[in-house]
């Protein structure tokens, strides 16, 4: 099965605040349900494209947006 | 035709009409929407959305870039009680406006804090300058009542951050929020608790508070947030800190829709200014509002000489339809200061959607029923 890569956020508030920079950059995303797995947190993570995600990390980065990426 | 008049004057107590669109948004959650967190599905993340985006929204209201240190409640009276209760009085003392609300000083009365009444002019209005070094010393915090629930009157926030500028500042913006700006960043305010029901239009059971350091208060309500779940203790990071439970999204729609429709005022200042003007010459009543109409709000009261006040407002309803509130609205402490306890007052509130054509109706009514 292909790997994922998915950014995790510690609240909803972030999450949202995620989605929102992602999406006035017009990157494509998904939001998702966190793994069991990696972590019981706030129930969404987001998905982003192999080649996008070091362009995320910095808009999230930049914008002072707490997160952790995790492969999945 | 007769013409339509809006004979609703208790929008202090909460606004009426609101926004079309505010029902239409909460019927919307009602029908379609989700709860808040916790999974992943479009409902969810829709509803999830509209409060995040509405949180945003109230934080510029605030006048704060800081989102997350906006924290979703039932009502301001809720919002004050987290913040008193959760703040650590050193020497339980406070200093507060002589206008304050029962939802300021029924929680202080709980706690045990001892309260001293800011300097102030006959209306109520806080006299900065006569602020000594001696009263600033010792105080725990300051609270204010941003806009007074009785006569109206707009204290002077900033200038009074700038003489407290060590001691915590608690802004009741219950009356004042969507009717005057506040400007929490720029003024340093430490707390802010506001309604959604009021000067915002939205519906009952919204509001919240603002907090500049969210480590000055602990929490005292906890439970579930759907973040840091594996833990019995409450995550310390916002705006979860002071959110457990599933807030209220129905009315957060509402608020959301409310944000994005406040309408323009339909009266002007001048008209209520005159109307003022014309009620104080009347030997009859006593007109409580600002002595300085630089701060005075749309909210004021009358108290009649030679007559009861819930008799008063009653003759109005019943003979003219004019639906206001009368009493001590909650607000001994404003009454005592303005010389009109045990009685209270009859008190007029307007709405953006009242004309000039509804104050004067309202004037002559006042005018024929004294």
């Amino acid at each position: 099965m292909e790997e994922r890569r998915v950014f995790l956020f510690r609240n909803i508030h972030n999450v949202i605040q995620g989605e929102k920079a992602i999406l006035e950059k017009g990157y494509w995303y998904q939001i998702i349900p966190v793994p069991s797995n990696i972590s019981s947190e706030c129930g969404m993570c987001i998905h982003i494209k192999e080649n996008d995600y070091k362009f995320v990390k910095h808009l999230l980065e930049t914008k002072g947006i707490a997160h952790s990426i995790e492969i999945i | 035709m007769e013409d339509y008049r809006n004979k609703y004057f208790d929008n202090a107590c909460t606004s009426f009409p609101k926004p079309t669109e505010v029902g239409e948004a909460m019927l919307k959650h009602l029908n379609e929407g989700g709860s808040y967190g916790r999974a992943a599905y479009d409902r969810i993340i829709d509803s999830s959305r509209v409060v995040e985006e509405t949180r945003d929204k109230l934080g510029s209201f605030i006048g704060t870039k800081q989102f997350s240190n906006i924290v979703f409640d039932y009502n301001a009276t809720s919002a004050i009680n987290k913040i008193l209760s959760g703040f650590s009085f050193k020497h339980k003392t406070v200093l507060v406006s002589p206008l304050e609300h029962n939802a300021v000083m029924r929680p202080l009365t709980l706690l045990g804090i001892n309260v001293g009444i800011l300097p102030h002019n006959k209306d109520g209005y806080i006299a900065v300058e006569q602020i000594s070094p001696s009263m600033i010393e010792n105080v725990d915090m300051v609270i204010v009542n941003h806009i007074s629930n009785v006569n109206g009157v707009v204290q002077p926030i900033s200038q009074l951050k700038e003489v407290f500028s060590g001691t915590p500042l608690l802004v009741d913006a219950s009356q004042s929020l969507g009717k005057v700006e506040v400007f929490a960043d720029e003024w340093n305010i430490d707390f802010v608790a506001f309604t959604g029901h009021k000067g915002l239009l939205g519906p009952t059971g919204t509001g919240g508070f603002y907090v500049k350091n969210p480590d000055a208060l602990k929490a005292t309500v906890v439970g579930g947030t759907g973040s840091n779940s594996a833990s019995f203790e409450m995550p310390n990071y916002m705006p979860d800190k002071f959110q457990a439970g599933t807030p209220n999204i129905t009315g957060i729609y509402g608020l959301q829709a409310a944000l994005n429709n406040i309408p323009k005022n339909s009266w002007d200042w001048p008209t209520l200014h005159s109307i003022l003007n014309e009620l104080k010459q009347n030997p009859k009543i006593r007109v409580l509002c600002a002595e300085d109409y630089m701060f005075q709000s749309d909210v004021f009261s009358i108290s009649p000489y030679n007559e009861d006040v819930s008799g008063f407002a009653y003759k109005l309803y019943n003979e003219y339809g004019i639906q206001v509130r009368s009493g001590l609205h909650c607000s001994p402490l404003a009454h005592k200061t303005l010389g009109t306890f045990p009685k209270g007052s009859v008190r007029f509130s307007l709405s953006p959607y009242h004309t000039n054509n509804d104050l004067e109706f309202l004037q002559s009514c006042i005018t024929n029923a004294i």
